[in-house]
């Protein structure tokens, strides 16, 4: 069995045939916020999808564990109830569907078909209340001609409500402005607990001033490359990546 | 090929009537049958639609009919219905109407009456849509309508709950012809919920025949509602012609929608027929089995500032076919209009098919008009999203479907649409 | 209405007055050859003798025309006009001389001809080979030394089927059988000239082939027929021009263009359709795109009475791709009846169709397209857009798209839009300073961006010369 709360070993993810995560290993132990870091095209968002189970998104080789359970070879809507989340970057809108029903649908199919829901309608509004979330949201259909900002903060809501053990958020500050920011990253912290785990994928230092992680990782071409802990993303912000790929050069000739 | 002459033992009605079913008598018997693959008919077989002979054939439809029956005239009883007509194979017509809709003077009952209390209206407005010019099959149901519906909405009355029609088709082997006159007088507002139902319940039975003729005015200021639900056995070939005309500033909402029937071929038209005019459609299609729908809609401007829009959905499984055609007609003179009409086919599995033609004919520039369609299975990054949330494949699979048909159901009145959404339900219920 | 719209209505009326100067001239000539008008097998014979055929073709001839005898006038498109067509009234063959491969050896007045329409000249600066038809025959041909090795054959069709009978008699009619169409069963029975091209395996044509079409004879049909196979993996990019003079009985072309794209071979075949306003333009053209391969239509139509055309691309081969892109500009009394086809017949093949149309005066624009998914052709892509714009209040478009899906797994995307050049855009460039024609004007040619953009520099040019001068009003 695996070691801490959620871990990847030597995790391979192809798309279309072509490798785009080329092993990564991963822990992260309960109460832990992990921070992935890397420029555009590294691989951080194929590895967010490939962990959740993208059908597109094939993990070739390695594993994936959550809470002892092995996630490898399940579908998403499993790990989705193993208590893995996964915030999307571009969430998908579902026409015709309200937030609501969407909300309960995924609750009872975490909960279990023959489970108590009346406390649903009193969850959601709290929520919404924490999140700043007007209630006739509920009424709308899912991320149907939403703001980016509001795409986002529904993305939470659904973290919040379905209270994963492990979430994976991926880009979730892209195209917000400051105070969907902050709300947003006020979320993240309500969320984070000493049970469970964050990971945030990010291109930007930005959402890290606002939700502060315990290690910082830097992915380049499909793999993880170093890590360190906060003050490495401020680095990052300060210097930008050529560093690490000198570094990663160095030692690649060191060996 | 040849199709036989009809030639009914007689033809009912006041003289001018009977003048009219002459008419249309010949123009059957003298058209010749529509050619297969020319416009329109290019995915049914017309032969589906003749018959051999012009008498009606009615079966007893009391056991399959009564549990429908009996949940509307409850409906009626509770209040939620202005109006509750029963129409049984075009012979009988039985209709209860609410104390205020007739203090408002609302008309809701036999055609055949109407001839006589309504003689004037009944005159200028039945076949002034649909008649002998329209064609064949067309030219048929007015030769040999028997007895229809007739509802008229006085100018100013404003009837806020339904006016339901049942419209019960004969079991195996049966043949009707279903007629219906809708007159909504200046500024009233009604709403029409035409429920057709019945017919040979299996592929393999006898099958059973209709066609049936829709007209359907709308007056200066009138706001109109009409709802065309056709729940018709797996044994049944439907035809039906709707054509409708709106008045300066009237609004209409067009609502088909089709889940029964072993080949249905229906035509659904609006005439924009003054300034200000507003016209709706929201249609749902639902196929499964080996079922074949072919549907038409027409937006006509024929005068200038009017507005129009179509949003036909169409979802299908097992081996079920749809053709549809959507054309909107924008005539030289009629400047400033808006149209716009989309269709969406939703394909749930392999071995469905769907054939999409949205038509523009644009006959002047100062217009506003696009069109669209897209035929596709369910996204499955859509399908990822909801699976992601914990929410099974089946489920979300669901979820999608309801999703998608949601905006028609927003259009259907509450009483009609607790039992589409059974049928819907139960259409989804192996996917 | 203001006085300044009227003005520029008025203005807008009068375009395209210069066809005459520009290509309505026409050579008095005494023709080299000449059958008598009408059709029957005689004529049919005739002209299979005159060009000492094999026995094949002559029968092929003589089978179409029954097939065109029988086939009904379609009952679509522009009904009354294809009935006024008066098959007894044309000449089905004429010759004006022999074919030249040296500009010098050409008669002097179809020289001046092909001068004015700036033939030669494009040849030598932009082009790897030429070929010019007037009337019935090819009057010359040329194309670059360097193609000829490495074994490209442009030839006219006469003599791509004299020089290379094999190739012809294994694909000629095999996309476009005679039974397809009345105007495909016409062309068969009577075709002349036209062009055929072979590109070897792997040989990239990197400069684009050229024919260039004339009619100069009043009551005259041309019937070319072309045949373009590019072996597996080559490229070719083919380019057509058509004038006509302006006479005031009509004249008819009705081509068939077939074209044969082999495993991971590409197509491009571009044609800027400028006939003159009496001419009714009646044409098959259809390629068959085979595994990994590419054929693009690029289909400009601005002249001719009427014009019925759907370039359409069979994707026979798996992962086969498709595009066709066309223009269509109807001006007073014309009808381009323009559109588009796509079979998919394979998996995982992918078809584009982009079409822009502009209705002016009484001119009408339709756009009338296929698409067809056939069962196995799951993971298929399709995308359709129609854009038409219309200028005037007598202006018509009209969209009669059909779409026939037989696969659950695929994703088709239609769109059409109809407007008129919006008011907000006028008042934009207008506030920057552009008067009203001007701002018209740049709105039409951003309009037709997405085509001019596909073609050559000196065609793009050219194009937008003849929508300035459909455009014209007040400029100047």
């Amino acid at each position: 069995m695996a070691n801490g709360l959620f871990s990847f070993s030597d995790v391979h993810v192809e798309v279309e045939g072509k490798e785009v995560v080329r092993g990564a290993s991963l822990t992260v132990n309960p109460g832990e916020i992990h921070a992935i870091m890397g420029p555009n095209g590294s691989g951080k968002s194929s590895l967010s999808h490939g962990l959740m189970g993208h059908p597109a998104y094939e993990i070739t080789s390695g594993t994936v564990t959550l809470n002892g359970a092995d996630l490898t070879e399940m579908e998403a809507d499993e790990r989705s109830r193993t208590g893995l989340f996964l915030a999307f970057q571009y969430p998908l809108a579902i026409p015709g569907v309200t937030v609501a029903n969407f909300l309960r649908a995924a609750l009872q199919a975490h909960r279990g078909p023959d489970a108590d829901m009346s406390d649903f309608r009193s969850l959601v509004k709290g929520e919404m209340d924490a999140l700043g979330i007007k209630h006739d949201f509920a009424t709308r259909y899912v991320n149907d001609g939403f703001s980016g900002g509001e795409k986002k903060r529904l993305e939470i809501l659904q973290m919040a409500v379905l209270g994963p053990r492990m979430a994976i958020l991926d880009e979730t500050d892209s195209g917000l402005d400051i105070d969907a920011l902050k709300t947003v990253a006020e979320g993240i912290n309500r969320f984070s607990g000493q049970d469970n785990g964050v990971l945030l994928v990010t291109h930007y230092q930005r959402l890290l001033n606002y939700v502060q992680p315990d290690f910082v990782h830097v992915m380049m071409d499909g793999r993880l490359v170093k890590s360190g802990g906060k003050e490495l993303a401020v680095k990052l912000e300060e210097q930008g990546y050529e560093w690490i790929e000198a570094e990663v050069a160095e030692m690649a000739g060191a060996n | 090929m040849e199709t036989p002459k009809l030639s009914p033992s007689q033809l009912t009605g006041p003289e001018w009537l009977q003048a009219k079913r002459a008419g249309s008598l010949t123009s059957y018997n003298d058209l010749p049958l529509p050619q297969r693959g020319l416009h329109l008919w290019r995915y049914t077989d017309p032969r589906t639609f003749v018959i051999d002979s012009a008498e009606a054939t009615t079966t007893s439809v009391e056991s399959t009919f009564a549990d429908v029956a009996r949940v509307e005239k409850q409906h009626f009883d509770d209040g939620h219905l202005d109006a509750l007509v029963i129409d049984n194979q075009g012979q009988t017509i039985t209709s209860d109407l609410s104390a205020d809709a007739s203090a408002a003077g609302l008309v809701a009952g036999s055609l055949t009456a109407a001839l006589d209390s309504h003689r004037e209206l009944a005159e200028r407005y039945l076949y002034a849509l649909v008649n002998t010019a329209f064609g064949k099959f067309e030219a048929m149901n007015g030769a040999l309508w028997q007895d229809g519906v007739f509802v008229y909405v006085p100018d100013n009355a404003v009837l806020t709950r339904p006016i339901h029609l049942l419209r019960e088709a004969g079991t195996n082997g049966s043949r009707q012809f279903p007629r219906l006159l809708v007159i909504v007088g200046a500024n009233a507002e009604a709403t029409v919920i035409d429920e057709y139902g019945g017919g040979a319940d299996e592929a393999g039975d006898t099958p059973s025949y209709s066609n049936g003729v829709v007209e359907v005015f709308g007056g200066a200021g009138s706001r109109t509602r009409y709802i065309s639900l056709q729940r018709h056995g797996r044994g049944m070939n439907a035809y039906l012609t709707h054509r409708a005309q709106i008045a300066n500033d009237a609004s209409m909402v067009t609502v088909p929608l089709a889940f029964g029937g072993a080949t249905t071929k229906q035509n659904f038209g609006v005439n924009l027929n003054g300034r200000g005019a507003n016209s709706e459609m929201a249609g749902l299609l639902f196929g499964g089995n080996y079922q074949h729908f072919d549907n038409h809609t027409l937006h006509h401007h024929t005068v200038g500032d009017t507005y129009s829009n179509i949003d036909y959905r169409v979802a299908l499984k097992d081996r079920a076919l749809s053709a549809y055609t959507g054309l909107i007609r924008i005539d030289q003179k009629a400047k400033n209009c808006e149209a716009y009409q989309e269709n969406r086919n939703l394909l749930l599995n392999p071995g469905t098919r769907a054939e999409t033609i949205p038509e523009l004919e644009i006959l002047n520039e100062d217009v506003s008009c696009s069109h669209g369609a897209t035929v596709g299975p369910i996204d499955p990054l859509m399908l990822f999203y909801l699976t992601c949330r914990g929410i099974p494949t089946d489920v979300a699979t669901r979820m999608i479907v309801s999703g998608f048909v949601a905006s028609t159901f927003d259009k259907i009145p509450s009483d009609a649409r607790e039992r589409v959404a059974a049928i819907v339900e139960s259409r989804l219920g192996d996917i | 209405m203001s006085d300044a719209v009227t003005k520029q209505k008025e203005d807008l009326s009068r375009l395209n007055e210069d066809y005459a100067t520009k290509y309505g001239f026409h050579d008095p000539v005494d023709y080299f050859d000449q059958g008598a008008k009408g059709l029957s097998h005689e004529v049919v014979e005739m002209i299979s003798q005159k060009k000492k055929e094999p026995r094949w073709m002559a029968d092929r001839r003589h089978e179409a025309l029954d097939i065109f005898y029988e086939k009904p006038t379609p009952k679509w498109g522009n009904v009354d006009l294809l009935e006024e067509i008066n098959y007894e009234n044309i000449y089905y063959y004429l010759k004006p001389t022999g074919q030249s491969e040296s500009w010098d050896d050409v008669p002097e007045y179809i020289k001046q001809t092909f001068d004015k329409l700036g033939i030669p000249q494009a040849e030598r600066e932009f082009l790897g080979g030429v070929s010019a038809q007037y009337e019935s025959e090819v009057v010359y041909h040329s194309m670059r030394k360097d193609l000829e090795e490495k074994g490209v054959v442009f030839l006219d069709m006469d003599s791509g089927l004299r020089e290379r009978p094999d190739i012809v008699e294994k694909y000629f009619g095999t996309v476009i059988p005679s039974n397809d169409n009345k105007f495909a069963a016409l062309n068969t029975s009577v075709w002349s000239g036209g062009s055929f091209i072979y590109v070897p395996p792997g040989v990239d044509v990197e400069i684009p082939l050229q024919a260039y079409f004339r009619i100069n004879a009043e009551n005259m049909g041309q019937f070319e027929r072309t045949l373009i196979i590019a072996d597996k993996g080559s490229r070719v990019h083919y380019i057509e021009g058509c004038t006509a003079p302006v006479y005031s009985t009509n004249s008819l072309h009705s081509a068939v263009v077939e074209l044969i794209a082999l495993d991971d071979a590409y197509i491009r075949y571009t044609t800027i359709q400028n006939w003159a306003r009496n001419i009714y333009n009646l044409v098959t053209k259809r390629a068959t795109a085979h595994r990994g391969a590419t054929v693009e239509w690029v289909d400009g139509n601005i002249g001719s009475r009427l014009t019925m055309k759907y370039p359409c691309i069979q994707l026979v081969g798996e992962g086969a791709k498709g595009e066709i892109l066309s223009v269509a500009f109807a001006g007073v009394d014309q009808h381009q009846d323009a559109g588009a086809k796509v079979i998919h017949a394979a998996p995982r093949t992918s078809s584009r169709i982009t079409s822009k149309s502009i209705s002016k005066d009484n001119g009408r624009a339709s756009y009338r397209g296929l698409v067809k998914i056939h069962k196995n052709a799951e993971a298929s892509k399709v995308s359709v857009e129609c854009d038409a714009l219309l200028i005037g209040t007598d202006a018509r478009s009209d969209t009669y798209p059909t779409m026939e899906i037989d696969n659950d797994q695929v994703a088709i995307e239609h769109e059409a839009r109809v407007s008129k050049v919006a008011e907000e855009q006028l008042f934009y460039l207008t506030s920057r300073g552009l008067n009203e024609d001007e701002a018209r004007l740049l709105i039409v040619n951003g309009f037709m961006e997405p085509f001019t953009k596909e073609l050559p520099m000196e065609y793009a040019v050219e194009l937008n010369r003849l929508i300035e001068l459909e455009m014209e009003g007040s400029i100047g």
